[in-house]
């Protein structure tokens, strides 16, 4: 009785460990909100630059077993594995449909995206959004294992919203998102920053540094 | 037979004529007054308020604005406000038995200091002190000797002096109440009342007393 006991107990601390391991990795619209402020910018290093990974991933991956369709697809070159091949997402869940994935250098891809994005968290939050960001991949794990790559983010963008407000976005160093398995990464390194402005006048830069986890990092803002 | 039938209809008459004397006798109890005055407390500046017409970002709705995915929401000004409730003084005449038709004057005041979201600091005020003339019908829908149920109707202007930091202005705005079920209870004389009131003066639940004559 006491071994049945024990063997519970250790059932149920393991599974609280991994429901929390769980919680704290990087799995794009999946994941939770924010907190005040900070969850604004958490939108896009969750959910867009995550997002915009996962379909990148997915495409190479659909590419190597020959399998991305043109009905997902609009293609220039016949596989995104080769250098100045650039494919046009047709249909995405994760409303990221005509984001631009191309291949511009060894083991580096370019996604560009110009139009409206709804931010996962808030169904009403729906703007125009501008980002270019560069993906260089930094060891190619797809189809040897379940794991992910670990990849090397750059990301510019602009978000323009109403009363003249914008947000301009850019990483300072990268961010490298690595580890993790099917669906998330385990850690995320680096700083992304947002100027903010209104009229084209300044009204706040922040930043936010990323040392690991998802609830790993220092949030800073009124730089 | 006939002896059993008769005194059965002699019970009945008896009966019914007892029981219209009980009807009437509650129904004396009732109080219909000529005319009568009021002074109530009520709830805060109604439904002008309510879509942020005057405040914008105001911390009645802290919880959305901390956690609001838009800059607009984060970076523009917002209000910390408070309010004076709204105080109103009324005079009616009842025409008929079940309806009563009048005026009332009511006073509220709301103001609301302005802060920087980044720097939380505190930026500015901005103060709003309203007066109402309003013209009102009631109609009453349920009369017992102790408690009666009504439902009103109040239209008429606002005059409404707005203070921004140091500009003052004066506007006129039309002005309405719906109260979809009031009670009144109590003394022949002396009465107290309550209304669920829904405008664009007061909201939420308006408690008064009230002199019949």
């Amino acid at each position: 009785m006491k071994k049945f006991l024990l063997i519970a107990l250790a059932s149920i601390a393991a599974s609280s460990c991994s429901r929390d391991d769980m919680n704290d990795v990087w799995k794009g619209s999946d994941s939770k909100g924010g907190e005040p402020g900070e969850a604004y910018m958490r939108q896009i290093s969750e959910y867009l630059i995550v997002d915009n990974l996962l379909e990148l991933e997915q495409a190479i991956y659909l590419d190597s077993l020959g399998q991305a369709s043109d009905n997902r697809y609009a293609k220039t070159g016949a596989s995104i594995r080769t250098v100045g091949s650039k494919w046009v997402l047709r249909n995405d869940q994760r409303g990221l449909t005509g984001m631009e994935i191309t291949m511009t250098a060894d083991s580096t891809w370019q996604m560009k995206r110009n139009n409206r994005y709804l931010f996962p968290d808030d169904r009403t939050a729906s703007y125009k959004t501008d980002y270019t960001i560069t993906a260089k991949q930094q060891h190619d794990t797809l189809g040897r294992s379940r794991g992910h790559c670990a990849w090397n983010v750059t990301l510019t963008a602009t978000r323009t919203e109403d009363q003249s407000y914008k947000a301009e976005f850019n990483t300072q160093p990268d961010l490298l998102f690595s580890g993790g398995r099917q669906g998330w990464w385990a850690r995320c390194k680096g700083v992304l920053q947002m100027d903010v402005t209104k009229n084209g006048n300044y009204v706040d830069r922040c930043t936010i540094e990323y040392n690991g986890g998802q609830r790993d990092y220092i949030y800073l803002r009124g730089l | 037979m006939k002896r059993l039938f008769l005194l059965l209809i002699a019970l009945c008459a008896g009966l019914s004529a007892m029981a219209q004397e009980q009807e009437l006798s509650w129904r004396d109890k009732i109080v219909h007054p000529k005319f009568d005055v009021r002074l109530s407390i009520g709830g805060p500046n109604g439904l002008y308020f309510y879509p942020n017409a005057e405040f914008g970002n105001s911390d009645w709705r802290d919880g959305y604005w901390k956690s609001s995915y838009k800059l607009a929401d984060i970076y523009e000004p917002y209000y910390k406000i408070d309010s004076t409730p709204t105080f109103t003084a009324e005079f009616n005449w009842h025409p008929a038995k079940f309806l009563y038709v009048g005026a009332d004057l009511s006073w509220n005041r709301a103001w609301g200091r302005r802060y920087d979201p980044v720097t939380d600091t505190k930026i500015g005020d901005k103060k709003i002190s309203s007066a109402y003339l309003m013209g009102k019908a009631a109609f009453y829908w349920v009369q017992l000797p102790h408690f009666k149920f009504y439902s009103s109707l109040y239209a008429g202007a606002e005059i409404r002096q707005s203070k921004i930091d140091d500009d003052t202005s004066l506007g006129l705005k039309p002005a309405f109440d719906v109260n979809m079920t009031g009670v009144e209870w109590a003394g022949d004389v002396v009465f107290g009342f309550a209304e669920m009131l829904l405008g664009t003066r007061m909201n939420m639940i308006k408690l008064g007393v009230g002199l019949r004559f």
